[in-house]
């Protein structure tokens, strides 16, 4: 029998689970919402078009250390403010503490109201007038572009269909080939890319019809699937296991704030994003069509710099390195990151590596 | 004929009933119930209802006795099944009497929008019975991935060869890892994808089903309905994005 549990250290340790739920239980009380802020970081509004939002970040350092200014632009699945979680993690504060003139595109809120708008909405339509924008405030022919997750998908179609718009193009953690996955990979890997493939086209339009957008609950649902126990254990076992520790308790806080403020996508985008993209695979097809034209990725002559986490169970590496030979520039450079999808920005182990890493070369490329 | 007197019949005191209801509603008093012709029950409203409810069980099943021979030859209506149909108790159950007793009735000819609204809350029972069927089948499929998280972690916690489990947290752990392993490989089982679809596809149907019905309500009371909302939403986004390609080309 492999249980050998001796009574005494049984009882021991439930005394310490007491002590520490108790602990616990006295630290969660005295915690407020005001406690659990996150994307603290001072920025102030620059331009605004219905929902959308851009901000420019209130500089860290007085010297300008990157020629070109930075715009970062995270997806519509989830929101920006992960890169900029907490002050001891945080891509935006690590790069304006070396001098990167940043700004950010918040995508707000969307509602039923929002249902019709589409990927060339957001990629042609608003990306493009806040990449205008700067380029008329800071008199410049080009601007650089970060671009995370659904983020990196926009700004490499931005890109390819406005590369003298464009200085340098950042990818982090960005899908590319929808379809690509090692075989030998774990379990929990590329789960959101069969979910999505095991809907028919007409399933994917129902569902829309029915609900206006693609629910950002069901999202949750989908990414919770992935980890289903830590799923279903966070909040007791999970929570139990930081509670009396004041810093990682917060932490948890945080990230729990992140987790749960997860918008809907709009209607008609998701469409696109699930049909051509997760099922169709286009982008890596050179099928892909934004108001009615192909979007060639050869057309992608800035340099590139391409982060992907090696423990990405979202966003497998092979589907972000799949962009390499599909670009026309040899100023390609990868970037691999221990840890996971969201772990790549909010991890201690990385906060010091992707911060530096993407500002040494900026500084390099931009 | 006899069916056509029996049927007339029974619309008259269908007719009075309805009619003395009414008043009785606009005058906000009890109603005189013509049909039996006795004054309203009094005192404890419990007994009150219960008197009701035992009321409707004996007009209905007289009115399925006339129904029965009204009804078109060769279709008739069991009595049983119709006493059923207007039991309130057999409303609370989906894939009951009540939505078998409502299709055989709507399933009759279709006169323009006679019976419309029936038709579509058929429907929407329909659609809720598919559904709980769907839920049924996807928590069958998720119970089996326990079952055999279980049947490993029991097989794994009691192999000798094994190392030794010296605390209830390695316990926990090997538990939650087992169960972890089961319900990934069952998340990407054909099974699993295939009756999850099947939910979502059940549950969207559902709702739009729903939305018609409701759609109808806002019509009668004028309400725009959700779709006319999505034809205006769509207008506007539609003269944003001209407005904004304008904008571009220096037009505007």
């Amino acid at each position: 029998m492999r249980i050998q549990v001796d009574p005494r250290e049984a009882v021991k340790e439930f005394g310490e689970f007491s002590k520490r739920l108790q602990q616990g239980r006295e630290l969660l009380e005295k915690t407020r919402d005001k406690d659990v802020q996150i994307a603290t970081t001072p920025k102030r509004e620059v331009f605004r078009q219905d929902k959308v939002v851009l901000y420019h970040y209130t500089p860290m350092v007085k010297k300008k250390t990157v020629a070109t200014p930075v715009l970062m632009v995270y997806g519509l699945i989830g929101r920006y403010t992960m890169a900029d979680l907490q002050e001891d993690r945080s891509l935006v504060r690590n790069l304006l503490a070396q001098g990167v003139d940043l700004y950010v595109v918040d995508w707000g809120t969307p509602t039923r109201g929002d249902r019709w708008l589409t990927l060339e909405d957001y990629i042609d339509g608003y990306l493009g007038e806040c990449v205008d924008f700067i380029r008329e405030k800071q008199k410049l022919e080009a601007v650089s572009l970060l671009g995370i997750c659904e983020g990196g998908v926009f700004t490499t179609c931005y890109a390819a269909r406005n590369p003298k718009k464009v200085k340098s193009l950042t990818l982090t953690i960005t899908p590319i080939d929808f379809h690509a996955g090692a075989k030998d990979a774990p379990l929990h890997h590329g789960l959101i890319g069969l979910w999505a493939r095991s809907m028919s086209h007409a399933d994917v339009d129902r569902l829309i019809e029915a609900n206006g957008n693609l629910p950002g609950e069901l999202m949750s649902f989908v990414f919770s699937m992935m980890t289903p126990v830590n799923a279903l254990t966070k909040y007791n076992l999970g929570l139990f296991d930081v509670m009396d520790d004041e810093k990682k308790l917060l932490n948890f806080l945080r990230m729990e704030k992140w987790l749960a403020d997860r918008p809907d996508h709009p209607g008609e985008a998701a469409k696109q994003w699930l049909k051509d993209l997760y099922q169709g695979n286009q982008l890596v097809k050179g099928e892909f069509r934004l108001g009615g034209t192909k979007v060639d990725l050869k057309k992608i002559t800035m340099p590139v710099l391409n982060v992907f986490a090696e423990e990405d169970h979202i966003i497998p590496p092979k589907s972000t390195q799949a962009l390499r030979p599909l670009i026309g520039t040899k100023k390609y450079t990868e970037l691999p990151l221990p840890g996971g999808h969201v772990g790549v920005f909010v991890s201690g182990k990385s906060q010091g590596i992707l911060g530096k890493n993407i500002f040494g070369w900026l500084k390099a490329n931009s | 004929m006899k069916s056509f007197e029996q049927g007339n019949e029974w619309m008259k005191l269908w007719s009075e009933n309805q009619k003395s209801l009414f008043e009785a509603w606009v005058e906000g008093k009890p109603p005189p119930f013509a049909f039996r012709g006795e004054a309203p029950p009094a005192g404890d409203p419990m007994k009150q209802a219960a008197q009701i409810s035992e009321l409707m069980r004996e007009s209905m099943g007289q009115w399925a006795e006339y129904a029965k021979g009204a009804w078109t030859k060769g279709a008739g209506m069991d009595p049983e099944q119709m006493k059923k149909l207007f039991d309130p108790a057999e409303w609370k159950r989906a894939g009951s009497h009540f939505d078998l007793g409502m299709e055989k009735l709507t399933e009759g000819p279709t006169y323009a929008t006679l019976w419309d609204l029936d038709r579509k809350t058929l429907g929407l029972q329909k659609l809720w019975v598919e559904r709980a069927k769907a839920v049924e089948s996807y928590w069958e499929v998720m119970q089996g991935a326990w079952t055999k998280a279980l049947e490993r972690f029991m097989k794994t916690a009691s192999d000798p060869k094994g190392e030794p489990i010296k605390s209830g947290r390695q316990l926990l752990d090997l538990w939650l890892a087992t169960a972890n392993k089961a319900l990934l490989e069952m998340h990407r089982s054909e099974e699993f994808l295939e009756v999850q679809r099947k939910m979502t596809r059940a549950s969207t149907e559902y709702r739009l089903a729903e939305r018609e019905i409701a759609e109808a309500f806002c019509e009668i009371h004028h309400i725009p309905t959700r779709t006319e909302v999505d034809e205006l939403q769509r207008t506007v986004t539609e003269l944003r994005r001209e407005l904004r390609a304008l904008k571009a080309k220096g037009k505007v």
